[in-house]
């Protein structure tokens, strides 16, 4: 294999040089021997490693599972790049591969609304070495039904980032309180509109989940769909829409700016980073929601190489690095471990399950 | 003149197709999904029938001998999803620049020089340093 | 201000670096400038803040202008933002050779970029509130008058029209945006998100001209081909920089014209470079402009787009488009928050970032667009039939990267084949593109005005700016009306007139 690509660059040097020139116009030609050579010396590095791999796999296949991970991993994000799941993937590898000592790959799956992505992660090989974040829509119904891919194709691995939702209003909007807008609500249904994400989206069920918990229907508070938390927000701000449901993170700017205001959030406990916001369990609203993201296997993955995984993963959201990025970015880490995290995804699928009946809603 | 016959028949049939099936699409209250496609699906026709009515000239003899070819290289292509997916991205991008040159008629030379090009590109850059699987 | 340590050595190279990187994919179609940017940032986060954003901006700048490279080398897009004039900047390159043609892509990014860097420096909060009017209903006009001179631009017109609507139905496929229903999908999951419109780009303008010239059999080399440039003219420096700019400054009016209009649509959230490129193109178009001239509206539009998306995402925390929303994480992760905070908090920054866009437009553009047409140079050089095959093979791996999904290959052969008969039937691709462009845009802004007034159809006229372009839609109608109809009674008269004498 060495000596082959050696050949071809050195037979064909011409041909080589047009295609190169702009790379090494700068350098001049003295430099191609160096990077043949290392070239060379990776392929070489690579036979050696494989060989190595191979070699050892003949001798003690039956243990295998004990020295997992033994080559490299692919981690599947079945989102775009520059999306938060993507952008957690890639700060997160790095950590990873220091506590697994193998190299992580994260490769984006996309299309299909995630569909793609998420069946690539279910139907994937389950021994360990091709994961993926799985995120939100796996418990999402009409998701569920459209894209025949369910929450128990999935062997969880950890939970890693709570993203919660919260509720913004513009910084002139006439409610001071979840409590005024709520009273409002009651007594307008219908008046005001929602948005935050396309129909059926994740805050869409942030908002029916809302409903539900004050005994609103879903057309109290018709939902507008838009492209994502980005348009949204800029209906927001043009008065296209009156309230907004999107995660805590992505509206951040917009409220420190001054120009929106957080009226709720839907999570447990107050959110450090905005003390002053309420919760609604606080004012006896009995409903969170928050976009998950979670590491997964494919199903019938060994229990022990889910525990190895676990583990690492549990280690690597601790990572300073990490963890400094993850605070930038306004994206909350939340590590359960695969037992936890099992219990949350029944539990959410649920949660949304007795939404869509209570709500009597069709998709 | 035939292929805009040709043409304006599929975008008829294309544009009937949506109309027909938009109409089972699900119905909220007001136009939702069906708005759309219906609308284009009905101008489609309006367009394809005027031009089906009245094609332009032709503008020159085309001399089309590549027919079997093109119906070879077609064949590769549909087959490329499955060649990617089993033999990997550099192969099948190589296997790609081969058969388009076969097809081409090019030396023998240039066509293992091409291939061998996209093989290192797809396996060097996009395999390895960009961590395309394939 | 502390100007001269801004320009460190470091963040020159770092400059320099980036912009080449993002010339690369710029250029190469299906590797975007937004794939660029997020493979680059595991290295932003380890540089330091003012390297890193100096790094960046270079980066999307040359990714934007390089994506022009594409269709001047193999009339295939390098990015979404050069598809609206790919055929025009490929038969300028065809008549004057690449040189004029990437100097003209070249200096029309530099100065259209300079212009919205211009507009950024003046009107970033000002303009930002102007942004702030846009709701559905303004969007829904401004993407109409996108449509509305998409349809009318286009030559011959029914063939047009066929190309553009054929565009707008293939981009219904997958989630309607009114119920979250998949049209189309026929129970394919691969569909339900919708065709990847650069798998489709690729398609319609790579794969489809080597079938063709696999149809045209054509193995004789020399011969009038689709793709050789005729004769490449010595790369003089001459072609590359003096005759652009000589043209730039007869057609001055024009090329401001498209400048600010490409800012003004570029800082209009979720519109984007691609978006402003087209209208402004085919505004050039309609005016029946020269090729060169829709291929500088179009060029100095994208760029300036680029600079006018960072008006919102610094002064609201608002992206323009995904790449600034990118950007924008980034920023939040290096601790800085946009918003109008940032101008009293962090202004060495935004004067930095003021000079990188000024820099990068008048330093890096010209010199990395120069080495850039040598390589075209030399690449046209090769013989048609390997040429051929290399547009095969990199039209199959950019469409497979995109989304790394096999299943889009079947599209890129479909695309191919739409592309083939388009081709043979003379039927304009680009308009195609259009569609598939604006199509998904005008149907979410009508779906969203409607529900939130339950078919109201009077609540697209009460919002000031939308009124005013309602308006500007209806005179541009009855203005090309008038045109057109003179056109034909025109030619009637002459008619008549042959047929009496």
């Amino acid at each position: 294999m060495v000596r082959k690509a050696k050949r071809v660059s050195n037979g064909h040097t011409p041909k080589r040089k047009k295609v190169r020139v702009n790379h090494e116009k700068a350098k001049g030609e003295t430099v191609s021997p160096v990077r043949v050579g290392n070239e060379a010396l990776a392929v070489r590095r690579q036979v050696l490693r494989w060989l190595g791999w191979t070699a050892a796999t003949l001798v003690a296949s039956p243990g295998l599972a004990q020295r997992y991970p033994s080559r490299p991993i692919t981690l599947i994000v079945p989102w775009a790049p520059g999306g938060s799941t993507d952008l957690t993937a890639r700060a997160l590898a790095p950590a990873l591969e220091q506590i697994l000592r193998v190299p992580v790959n994260v490769v984006n799956r996309t299309g299909g609304g995630g569909a793609v992505g998420h069946a690539a992660i279910a139907q994937a090989r389950p021994d360990g070495y091709t994961i993926g974040i799985i995120t939100l829509e796996v418990v999402l119904p009409p998701w569920v039904s459209q894209t025949k891919i369910t929450a128990d194709m999935f062997a969880p691995i950890s939970l890693l980032v709570l993203n919660p939702v919260s509720v913004v209003v513009r910084k002139d909007a006439p409610w001071r309180t979840i409590q005024e807008f709520i009273e409002d609500l009651k007594r307008n249904p219908g008046k005001y509109k929602a948005s935050g994400t396309a129909r059926w989206g994740s805050y869409d069920f942030a908002r029916l989940g809302f409903l539900r918990a004050l005994g609103l229907r879903d057309e109290s508070l018709p939902w507008i769909p838009t492209q994502g938390a980005a348009a949204a927000l800029q209906e927001l701000l043009a008065g296209g829409i009156n309230v907004a449901f999107v995660a805590i993170g992505e509206a951040a700017s917009l409220v420190r700016a001054g120009e929106g205001r957080y009226l709720a959030f839907m999570t447990d406990t107050r959110f450090p980073a905005f003390p002053e916001v309420p919760t609604l369990k606080e004012i006896g609203i009995d409903w969170t929601f928050a976009s998950f993201l979670m590491a997964a296997a494919p199903k019938f993955t060994l229990p022990s190489v889910l525990e190895v995984l676990d583990k690492a993963f549990a280690q690597a959201v601790e990572n300073p690095d990490f963890v400094r990025f993850m605070q930038n970015a306004n994206l909350v880490i939340r590590h359960m471990d695969r037992k936890q995290s099992q219990a949350f995804l029944l539990e959410r699928s649920k949660a949304m399950e007795r939404i869509v009946q209570e709500l009597g809603l069709k998709f | 003149m035939l292929w805009d016959r040709i043409l304006a028949l599929v975008s008829l049939i294309l544009g009937g197709l949506s109309l027909a099936l938009s109409t089972t699409f699900p119905r909220g209250q007001g136009p939702g999904p069906e708005l759309f496609p219906s609308i284009l699906g009905m101008t489609l026709v309006m367009f394809s029938v005027i031009l089906l009515l009245n094609p332009s000239p032709d503008r020159h003899e085309e001399n089309s001998k590549g027919w079997l070819s093109l119906a070879l290289v077609l064949v590769f292509f549909a087959l490329s999803p499955t060649l990617v997916t089993h033999l990997g991205l550099a192969v099948a991008a190589a296997l790609g620049a081969a058969s388009v040159s076969l097809l081409l008629k090019e030396p023998l030379a240039r066509l293992l020089v091409t291939s061998l090009i996209v093989w290192l590109l797809g396996q060097y850059i996009f395999v390895r340093w960009l961590g395309i699987p394939g | 201000m502390n100007v001269m340590l801004v320009l460190t050595p470091e963040v020159f190279l770092a400059m320099f670096i980036a912009g080449l990187y993002g010339a690369i994919f710029g250029a190469i179609p299906g590797l975007t400038a937004t794939l660029a940017l997020s493979l680059f940032i595991p290295f932003a986060l380890f540089l330091p803040p003012e390297v890193g954003v100096a790094a960046i901006i270079s980066l999307v700048a040359m990714a934007i202008f390089a994506g022009d490279i594409g269709s001047v080398l193999v009339r295939i897009p390098g990015t979404p933002a050069s598809a609206a004039y790919t055929e025009e900047i490929n038969d300028v390159a065809k008549e004057k050779g690449p040189f004029f043609a990437l100097g003209l892509s070249a200096l029309g990014s530099a100065l259209g970029s300079l212009v919205g860097t211009g507009l950024l420096v003046v009107g970033s909060l000002g303009m930002a509130m102007l942004a702030r009017q846009f709701s559905s209903f303004e969007y829904f006009w401004l993407v109409l008058l996108g449509v509305t001179t998409g349809i009318l631009a286009s030559e011959p017109f029914v063939k047009g029209a066929i190309a553009f609507i054929l565009g707008m139905l293939l981009a219904t496929i997958g989630y309607d945006p009114a119920l979250g229903y998949p049209r189309f999908t026929f129970g394919n999951p691969n569909l339900l998100g919708g065709i990847n419109f650069i798998v489709a780009l690729i398609g319609l303008f790579g794969l489809s001209e080597v079938f063709y010239q696999l149809l045209r059999a054509k193995t004789d080399e020399g011969t009038t081909s689709n793709l050789r440039l005729g004769l490449v003219r010595g790369g003089s420096l001459r072609t590359f920089f003096l005759e652009p700019l000589l043209l730039i400054i007869r057609e001055k009016a024009l090329f401001l014209r498209s400048s600010i209009l490409g800012t003004f649509i570029g800082f209009l959230p979720g519109a984007g470079s691609d978006f402003a490129a087209w209208i402004v193109s085919n505004f050039a178009r309609l005016t029946k402009a020269p090729k060169e001239l829709v291929t500088l509206a179009g060029t100095s539009a994208n760029n300036a787009a680029v600079a006018g998306a960072w008006i919102p995402a610094l002064s609201l925390g608002i992206p323009g488009d995904t790449l600034t929303a990118i950007i924008l994480g980034l920023f939040l992760t290096l601790g800085i928050h946009p918003g109008p905070e940032l101008f009293s908090k962090n202004l060495s920054l935004v004067v930095e970032m003021y000079l990188i866009f000024f820099i990068s437009s008048v330093v890096l553009m010209p010199i990395i667009g120069y080495i850039a047409a040598k390589v075209v140079g030399l690449v046209l050089k090769l013989p048609k039939g390997m040429l051929l095959s290399f547009i095969a093979a990199i039209s199959l791996i950019g469409a497979y990267s995109i989304n790394n999904n096999p299943f889009d290959l079947y599209l890129l052969t479909a695309f191919g084949v739409l592309g083939l008969f388009f081709k043979l039937g003379n039927f304009p691709l680009g308009q195609t593109v259009l569609g598939l462009v604006l199509g998904p845009l005008l149907e979410q802004n009508l779906m969203m005005s409607m529900i939130k007034t339950h078919w109201n159809l009077f609540s697209l006229f009460e919002r000031p700016v939308a009124i005013f372009l309602a308006v500007a839609n209806l005179l541009l109608v009855l203005s090309l009306g008038w045109w057109k109809m003179k056109q034909v009674l025109k030619v009637r008269s002459l008619q008549s007139r042959t047929r009496r004498r």
